[in-house]
C-alpha cells in the first residue's frame, strides 16, 4: 500500500517539476524579449538588473510608432497575409473540394495530389532568383501584389492539403440529396458544402495568416521600400552602427501578439496543419 | 474521335470541375514547376545579374564543376548535414523524453499545448533576433544564466564553433516541443492491451518501451522524422538574422549559400546550380516522406 502511494506521490512530483521546467524554457526568452522592450537603453547593460529593471519607460514604443513609414510597414503585413489568407482559401477550396470528390479522368486525381505533396517540400529559397526576375520583369518589384502572389503560392499545397482531409470526413449524403433534387455543383458547393466546413475554413485561414504575417524570405528579395512588411523592418535594428535592442524588442512584441492570440485559438488546428495531417 | 474526347472528360460533376480547379494549378505551377525549371536551364547557363554587360552563356556543366570545387558549397553542405542530423537527434530524443514522462497525466493539455506552441507560432525573425541578444556576451541572458554556474562568458555569435551549438540550440528550442506534442497525441492514440500484458506478463520498463511502445510509434515517428528533417535542411530566417552565416562560413548552411549566390553575388547560374542540388537532397527525402503519408491515407 505504501509502496503504491510512493510510486504516485514520485510521479507526480517528476510531472511537475517537467511541467514548470517546459514552463520556465518557454517563458523565459519570451519575458527577456518584453522586458527589454520598457527598459531605458542604459538599462540594458546593466546585466545583474536583467530581470527586473529599476525603472521601466515606453521610449522605446514611441520610438517605433515614431518611424518613418511604420505605419506603412504595420499596413503591408497586415494586408499581405489578409489577400494572401483570403485568396488562398477561396483556390484551396474549390481544388480540395475537386479533388476529394470527383474522379478526374487519366488519375489526374491522384497525381495532382501527389503534385501538392511535392510542392509543400519545395524549398521556398530556391524560388528566390526565378521569382525576382519574375517581378522584375513585370514591374512588380516592391509592391505588395508580388507578396501577395508568391506568399499565396508558397501556402497553397498547404492549404489544399488540410481542406481536403476536412473534406474527406464530412459525409456527403447532404450533396447527394441536393444534386439529386436538381442542384448544380456550384449550388451544391456554395450552398451545401461550404457553410458545414467553415469553421475548418477558418482554422486553416488562420494558419495560412500566421505563416505569412511570418514571412521573411519573400519581403526580403522582393521589396525595398514600398512593400515592406514589418518582418523585415525588424533586423534593421541591428546595424553595425548600433544596437538598438529596445525599440527591436518592442516591435517584436507588436508583431507577435497578433500571431500569439491566433494560436491560442486555433491550437489544436496549427498542430494538424504542421504536421501534414498526420496527427488530429 | 471528337465524341471519343467530350466522353474522356466528363465527370459526374460536369465541366465546371475543372475551371474550380484552374487557379490552383496555376498558382501552384508558380511555386513548384517555374521555378524549378527556371533553376535547371539557367544552371547550365553564366549570368552576373547586375552586370549590364553580362549576359548569360552556356556553359554547359561548368557551373556544377565549380560548385563542387568551391570551398563555400562544400562547407555548406557540410554545415547544413550537421545542423540538421544534431537538432533532430536531440529534438527527437528529448521529445520522445519528455512526452513519456508527461503522457500519463493530461489534466490542462490545452493550456499546455498552448505553450508549447508558443515557439513555433513566434516569427522566426523574432527568435533569431531575440536569441542574438541573449547570447550577446556582455548583456546576454546566456552568459548571466552560465555565471551561476562559474562558467566564463563564451562569444556566442563571434566564435566560429560557439556560433554553430547558437544556431543549433534556437533549432532545438524551437522545435523540441512539437515533437513532444507530436509524441503525447501518438501516445494516446496507442492502444492499451499490449501494455497491461505486458506489466501482467512482469515486464520492466524499459522493457516496454522498447519492445512496445517504440514499435507502435514507428509510423508517425517516421513522417515527422522526414519532416523535420526535410525542414531543418529548409531553415534560412533565423540563421540568417542571427549569424548571416557567420562567423566566415561557420554557420553558412545550404540555404544561405544559395540566397548568397543569387542575390548578393548575382551568379545566376551559381546559385541555379547549387538550388538543383539542393532540391534533390530535399526530394529523396520527401520521395519517402510523401510514399509514407499517402500510404495512411
Amino acid at each position: 500500500m505504501t509502496e503504491f502511494l510512493k510510486k504516485n506521490k514520485g510521479k507526480i512530483i517528476i510531472y511537475t517539476i517537467i511541467i514548470i521546467i517546459i514552463i520556465i524554457y518557454v517563458i523565459l526568452p519570451l519575458y527577456e524579449l518584453v522586458i527589454t522592450s520598457f527598459k531605458y537603453k542604459i538599462d540594458t547593460y546593466m546585466v545583474p538588473k536583467i530581470f527586473l529593471p529599476d525603472r521601466f519607460t515606453l521610449d522605446n514604443y514611441l520610438h517605433v510608432f515614431g518611424m518613418d513609414d511604420i505605419g506603412l510597414y504595420f499596413s503591408n503585413s497586415i494586408i499581405v497575409a489578409t489577400s494572401a489568407t483570403i485568396i488562398c482559401l477561396i483556390v484551396g477550396f474549390l481544388a480540395a473540394y475537386v479533388l476529394v470528390r470527383v474522379k478526374l479522368p487519366f488519375n489526374l486525381s491522384y497525381s495532382l495530389t501527389y503534385w501538392i505533396l511535392l510542392a509543400r517540400m519545395y524549398p521556398t529559397i530556391a524560388t528566390i532568383v526565378p521569382y525576382f526576375l519574375l517581378m522584375k520583369n513585370l514591374g512588380l518589384l516592391d509592391t505588395r501584389i508580388a507578396l501577395i502572389i508568391t506568399d499565396t503560392s508558397f501556402n497553397l499545397p498547404f492549404v489544399i492539403w488540410l481542406l481536403m482531409g476536412l473534406l474527406k470526413e464530412l459525409p456527403t449524403e447532404l450533396e447527394e440529396a441536393a444534386r439529386i433534387d436538381g442542384c448544380s455543383t456550384w449550388q451544391v458547393i456554395t450552398r451545401i458544402t461550404l457553410p458545414l466546413v467553415t469553421p475548418g475554413l477558418i482554422s486553416t485561414g488562420t494558419l495560412t495568416f500566421i505563416f505569412t504575417w511570418n514571412d521573411f524570405i519573400f519581403p526580403l528579395f522582393l521589396s525595398s521600400r514600398y512593400a515592406k512588411t514589418l518582418a523585415v523592418v525588424l533586423p534593421g535594428f541591428l546595424t553595425d552602427r548600433d544596437l538598438l535592442w529596445g525599440p527591436m524588442t518592442a516591435l517584436s512584441t507588436l508583431m507577435i501578439i497578433p500571431v500569439l492570440i491566433l494560436a491560442l485559438i486555433f491550437q489544436r488546428y496549427l498542430v494538424r496543419g504542421l504536421t501534414m495531417g498526420a496527427i488530429k | 474521335m471528337k465524341k471519343g474526347w467530350k466522353e474522356k472528360f466528363k465527370t459526374p460533376y460536369g465541366y465546371i470541375v475543372y475551371i474550380l480547379i484552374l487557379p490552383a494549378i496555376i498558382l501552384l505551377g508558380l511555386y513548384s514547376i517555374f521555378p524549378p525549371i527556371y533553376s535547371i536551364v539557367m544552371s547550365f547557363f553564366s549570368w552576373n545579374m547586375v552586370d549590364p554587360s553580362s549576359v548569360p552563356q552556356f556553359v554547359g556543366l561548368k557551373n556544377f564543376f565549380d560548385i563542387f570545387k568551391d570551398i563555400n558549397f562544400i562547407v555548406a553542405a557540410r554545415n547544413s548535414i550537421f545542423f540538421s542530423a544534431v537538432t533532430v537527434a536531440v529534438e527527437f530524443v528529448f521529445g520522445l523524453g519528455l512526452a513519456l514522462l508527461v503522457s500519463q497525466e493530461i489534466k490542462g493539455a490545452s493550456i499546455f499545448r498552448s505553450f508549447l506552441l508558443i515557439p513555433l507560432v513566434i516569427t522566426p525573425v523574432v527568435i533569431g533576433l531575440l536569441w542574438r541578444m541573449i547570447f550577446n556576451p556582455s548583456i546576454g541572458l546566456f552568459n548571466y544564466l552560465l555565471g551561476f554556474f562559474n562558467i566564463p562568458a563564451q562569444a556566442w555569435v563571434a566564435e566560429p564553433k560557439l556560433a554553430m551549438f547558437a544556431i543549433i540550440f534556437v533549432e532545438i528550442w524551437q522545435w523540441t516541443p512539437f515533437i513532444m506534442i507530436v509524441y503525447v497525441a501518438g501516445l494516446k492514440s496507442l492502444p492499451t492491451e499490449p501494455f497491461e500484458a505486458a506489466i501482467v506478463d512482469g515486464a520492466s520498463r524499459w522493457q516496454v518501451f522498447r519492445y512496445i511502445t517504440f514499435p507502435l510509434l514507428m509510423p508517425v515517428t517516421i513522417v515527422i522524422l522526414l519532416i523535420r528533417i526535410m525542414d531543418s535542411f529548409k531553415v534560412f530566417d533565423t540563421i540568417y538574422v542571427l549569424t548571416r552565416g557567420g562567423p566566415g562560413i561557420s554557420t553558412e548552411v545550404f540555404g544561405l549559400y544559395i540566397f548568397k549566390q543569387g542575390l548578393k553575388y548575382f551568379h545566376v547560374g551559381k546559385s541555379s546550380a547549387a538550388t538543383i542540388i539542393f532540391v534533390i537532397v530535399i526530394f529523396i527525402i520527401s520521395f519517402f516522406a510523401i510514399r509514407k503519408t499517402l500510404r495512411v491515407e
